[in-house]
């Protein structure tokens, strides 16, 4: 992992000497892994919703998000639509089918996680901003075609080499701050829970 | 004086031929559309009238239903063929509703409807859940919503549903197409690097007018480029497809028994004018029948138009009784001609309507135009030998028939000459062995589903969408049934756990109930309850408090969700059909494997029956095909007196060699493989009159005349055989069935017909 660290670091070296920063972006076949943090504010409440856990991304097959505090859920989110366990008991199962919103969540979160942000500009019109060693995306007013989109005001994306921070901001004043540390990119190598997991929820 | 009356006969004959040929002239003119459902062609009345009902509303509302998927390498591609096409479809009006894509409105529009009477709606799980005093489990779930990626709820939901209730209920609403996913707003499949396009749409007039069918391939046509690949399926496909094999055999097999026909008597004759006169009686017999039926009827079915045709065969027997007095030397005027020929040919055509007459009493909408259509068409071409022949034809006798003679007249000399007088009962017990051989071969298949030849290929496409879709095409329907709409409710309530048990085990894919999407009012009222003490009374202060949500929360209205208020457009328009009146309603069942599980698991349910269009259908052909047989016995004894009086104590031989050939022609049509069916049975009312018709011109032939006569019974089985017979090379399994068994029967009662010549 660290060698492959190396290399990457080695092969955007010369790169990032110059005025743009790309962040890595994670191609088919590798995983990230990481920590994050969830704050979401939302209109009639008295304070945010905070919550942290761990996070896995598959590119290609879906998202896991494993609430640790303040309890224990696992969300697992991918084109084929989303699964929801609470104490390890299955407690929501919802097919791409049926919510037609949660294919294009899922499309923009694994896109802004995995860095793609020629995948997030298909869906976004987007702000490109970068310097040295850090960049910043900002997408606005959905393109139009994607009703599901609708109710996203805009989203900002922020990070080096890879994404750090996203801001999602909802047309009702509603916004969730996700901010990821301690992420890890490696070959795809999922616990078989997780792969269980993935199998219900992929395209 | 007597030619006069002749004169003014045979005008006012063709007064009203002129009539029916104008009318008929109009009709066609006039955007003719002909039948083709095998069905339409049954009756209505066999069943009780609410299961009738429920069979007419299934027939209106689901076969009108097509369904195709357009496969493409690259999603755009598909994407935009379904696009196109389904626009093409509305555009042409030619149907109501199309689903294509599935935009986010429509998603709201659901949400909207049910929104209201959220508070007696609660998902299966959630319901136990709550009986099974688990609240804070659902109010856990809640909280992992609101604190995950994808949790949309906002202030205005919680404030209403603050356990997200209706997600959940909408979450658990099993509408079918469960193995489409959403891409671009399109419902795909993918399979093997291909995107299907999902399109649906319900046709806005009748699937089974070909009018309609043929709009529709012309729409595919013109709105999907060739490079798209295509599954469809539908009862318009279906019926298209053997409409169209139905008509190009109908031609195909009318030309060829035309020509063959033609080629025949022109062969025999070496005269124009007899084939012309032939041509001439059949011609106006068909002009005459097929105008009749299209006013009585109003429309005529393809396979009674198929049958009809065919009776060219049956139409030209007449006139070639009168042609055969040609080789007569004695019978050289016109006049003359018929004089001689008229007692057989009335005799005959009066037990041959007795026989078509009987299949009017069947009480078969398709055996009823077919039975109109031969009388009205036999009548006219008597009519037409009657009136006209005496007029048109020219006096004189042909020279050259001695050796056809002679040949026509072998089965005669075999019967009664003394050279074959040891070969007799040898060839009887010959034709008795082939019979009892065919025998243990026989066997009745009244299985409606091989008898309307459905096409193969459309068969695969819709296996393939099934595979795809996970939405199976083939449905069978349980109609439940009450005082009201409330009772019909609480029944498939306490139906549905049993209905999920079968689907467990495999008897079939599954269901959908319309208590599914409309609780009874006692169980929307106990779900109120359910949600107040087991949920709200007990955790919803601490899950507030937990939350942080400052809002007051409200109380959803006690508003009652009644069957009638569902929408009869968008998602939910499949389960609005499945309500037929305020007594009935349908449960739709998918993909039935074990129909008598089924049956088996419902059997204490007086409320509820299982309807399956194609074993009740099969169980109709099996009465008619038994009602065809007592036709038969009552055909003979309708005859019976007419041959009594004119044969006395002979009417024995007269109607032996048709009987034989009735009784002989299934066993041995076995012997190919043919199982006895509605059609053969029909086959057997017609053997039986055509061979009474040859028995009784050999019965009304005096010595000196025989050889003559035989000559025209042969020219008469030989058109029949090229016109009836033909019909066994359809592929359409009924006519198949029809044709082989007239192809025997007819062939045996021309061989034995000379039996019932008077002993000399």
């Amino acid at each position: 992992m660290k060698r492959r660290l190396l290399l990457a670091a080695l092969f955007w070296s010369p790169a990032a000497g110059a005025a743009e920063m790309r962040p890595d972006v994670i191609k088919p076949g590798q995983h990230v892994r990481g920590r994050f943090t969830l704050e979401r504010r939302l209109e009639g409440f008295a304070r945010p919703l905070l919550s942290r856990g761990a996070f896995l991304l598959v590119p290609g097959r879906g998202l896991i998000w494993h609430s640790e505090t303040p309890f224990d859920t696992v969300l697992a989110l991918g084109a084929g639509g989303i699964v929801q366990l609470q104490d390890g008991r299955e407690a929501m199962r919802l097919p791409a089918s049926r919510a037609p919103m949660i294919g294009q969540l899922y499309e923009v979160l694994s896109a802004a996680l995995a860095g793609d942000a020629d995948r997030l500009s298909l869906v976004f019109a987007a702000t490109w901003q970068s310097g040295a060693d850090r960049w910043q995306l900002g997408l606005t007013s959905p393109s139009g075609k994607d009703l599901a989109m609708a109710q996203i005001a805009s989203i900002e994306v922020f990070g080096g080499r890879l994404a750090e921070r996203v801001l999602v901001r909802r047309q009702n004043g509603d916004s969730d701050l996700l901010t990821f540390a301690e992420q890890s990119v490696g070959p795809a190598a999922p616990t078989a829970d997780e792969e269980a997991l993935l199998r219900q929820i992929g395209p | 004086m007597r030619h006069g009356f002749g004169r003014a006969g045979a005008l006012l004959w063709l007064a009203c031929l002129l009539v029916a040929s104008a009318y008929l002239g109009w009709r066609v003119a006039s955007g003719l559309d002909l039948q083709t459902s095998l069905l339409g062609l049954l009756p209505r009345a066999q069943q009780s009238a609410v299961l009738e009902q429920a069979r007419q509303a299934i027939a209106e509302r689901f076969s009108r239903r097509i369904v195709l998927l357009l496969g493409h390498r690259d999603p755009a591609r598909a994407h935009a063929a379904a696009t196109a096409l389904a626009e093409a479809l509305t555009r042409e009006g030619l149907a109501g509703t199309v689903t294509a894509t599935v935009d986010r409105a429509a998603q709201e529009r659901l949400g909207a409807f049910y929104f209201p009477y959220r508070a007696g709606l609660l998902s299966d799980a959630d319901r136990a859940a709550l009986l099974g005093g688990e609240g804070r489990r659902l109010a856990d779930r809640a909280m992992g919503t609101l604190f995950s990626p994808a949790g949309v709820a906002d202030r205005g939901l919680l404030a209403r549903d603050p356990f997200l209730l209706m997600p959940s209920w909408f979450t658990a609403l099993r509408l079918p197409q469960s193995g489409l996913v959403l891409e671009e707003g399109h419902l795909v499949a993918k399979d093997a690097g291909i995107t299907w396009a999902f399109v649906s749409a319900s046709l806005s007039a009748d699937p089974f007018a070909l009018t309609v069918q043929d709009r529709l391939t012309s729409v595919l046509e013109a709105a999907l480029p060739a490079d798209i690949a295509v599954l469809r399926t539908g009862a318009v496909f279906y019926a298209g497809e053997g409409a169209r094999r139905a008509m190009g055999e109908s031609s195909a097999i009318g030309a060829v028994s035309m020509l063959a026909t033609v080629a025949m008597l022109l062969g025999v004759f070496r005269r124009v004018r007899p084939m012309l006169l032939g041509v001439l009686a059949v011609g106006a017999g068909i002009i005459l029948a097929f105008a009749v039926c299209l006013w009585w009827f109003s429309g005529l079915h393809s396979i009674a138009l198929l049958f009809g045709a065919s009776l060219i065969g049956v139409a030209v027997d007449y006139a070639l009784q009168y042609f055969a007095e040609y080789f007569d030397p004695d019978a050289g005027l016109p006049a003359e001609r018929l004089r001689r020929v008229l007692p057989g040919v009335a005799i005959g055509l009066a037990t041959t309507l007795i026989g078509y007459l009987t299949l009017m009493l069947a009480p078969v909408p398709g055996l009823r135009q077919i039975a109109l259509f031969s009388v009205v068409g036999l009548a006219g071409s008597f009519l037409t030998v009657v009136l006209w022949y005496p007029l048109l034809d020219r006096p004189g006798t042909l020279r050259h028939g001695r050796r056809m003679l002679a040949l026509a007249d072998a089965p005669a000399r075999f019967w009664t000459g003394p050279r074959w007088r040891r070969l007799r009962p040898v060839a009887l017990l010959g034709l008795l062995a082939c019979a009892l051989a065919g025998l243990p071969r026989l066997r009745v298949d009244d299985d409606v589903r091989r008898m309307q030849a459905m096409s193969a290929d459309l068969r695969r496409q819709e296996a393939e969408i099934e595979r795809l879709t996970g939405a199976p095409a083939a449905a069978q329907f349980l109609l439940v049934r009450g005082t009201n709409a409330e009772a019909i409710l609480r029944t498939q309530e306490r139906l549905m756990p049993q209905l999920v048990r079968a689907l467990q085990e495999g008897a079939l894919d599954g269901f959908v109930a319309p208590a599914q999407f409309v609780p009874s009012q006692a169980r929307q009222a106990e779900n109120r309850e359910l949600v107040e003490w087991e949920l709200l009374a007990p955790h919803l202060g601490r899950y507030v408090d937990a939350i942080g949500f400052t809002d007051p929360v409200q109380p959803a209205p006690a508003l009652p969700l009644l069957p009638a208020m569902l929408p009869e457009e968008g998602a939910l328009s499949l389960v609005r059909a499945l309500l037929l009146d305020e007594q009935s309603q349908l449960v739709l069942l998918q993909g039935v494997r074990d129909t008598a599980a089924v049956r088996a698991t419902l059997a204490r349910e007086p409320e509820v029956a299982v309807i399956s269009l194609a074993d009740d259908w099969s169980a109709l052909f099996a009465s008619y095909r038994i009602q065809a047989i007592w036709l038969l016995g009552l055909s003979v004894l309708l005859m019976a007196p007419l041959l009594i009086w004119r044969y006395r104590r002979g009417v024995v031989r007269v109607l032996a060699p048709s009987l034989l050939a009735v009784l002989l022609a299934p066993p041995i049509a076995a012997l190919f493989g043919l199982p006895f069916t509605f059609f053969g049975a029909m086959a057997l009312v017609l053997i039986l009159s055509i061979g009474v018709d040859y028995a009784v011109f050999c019965a009304e032939t005096a010595p000196a005349r025989r050889q003559v006569n035989m000559l025209a019974v042969a020219l008469a089985a030989g058109s029949t055989i090229l016109s009836f017979g033909m019909l066994a090379a359809s592929q359409v399994f009924a006519v198949h069935a029809f044709g082989l068994t007239m192809l025997i029967g007819i062939t045996i009662a021309f061989l034995l017909a000379p039996l019932a010549r008077r002993p000399e």
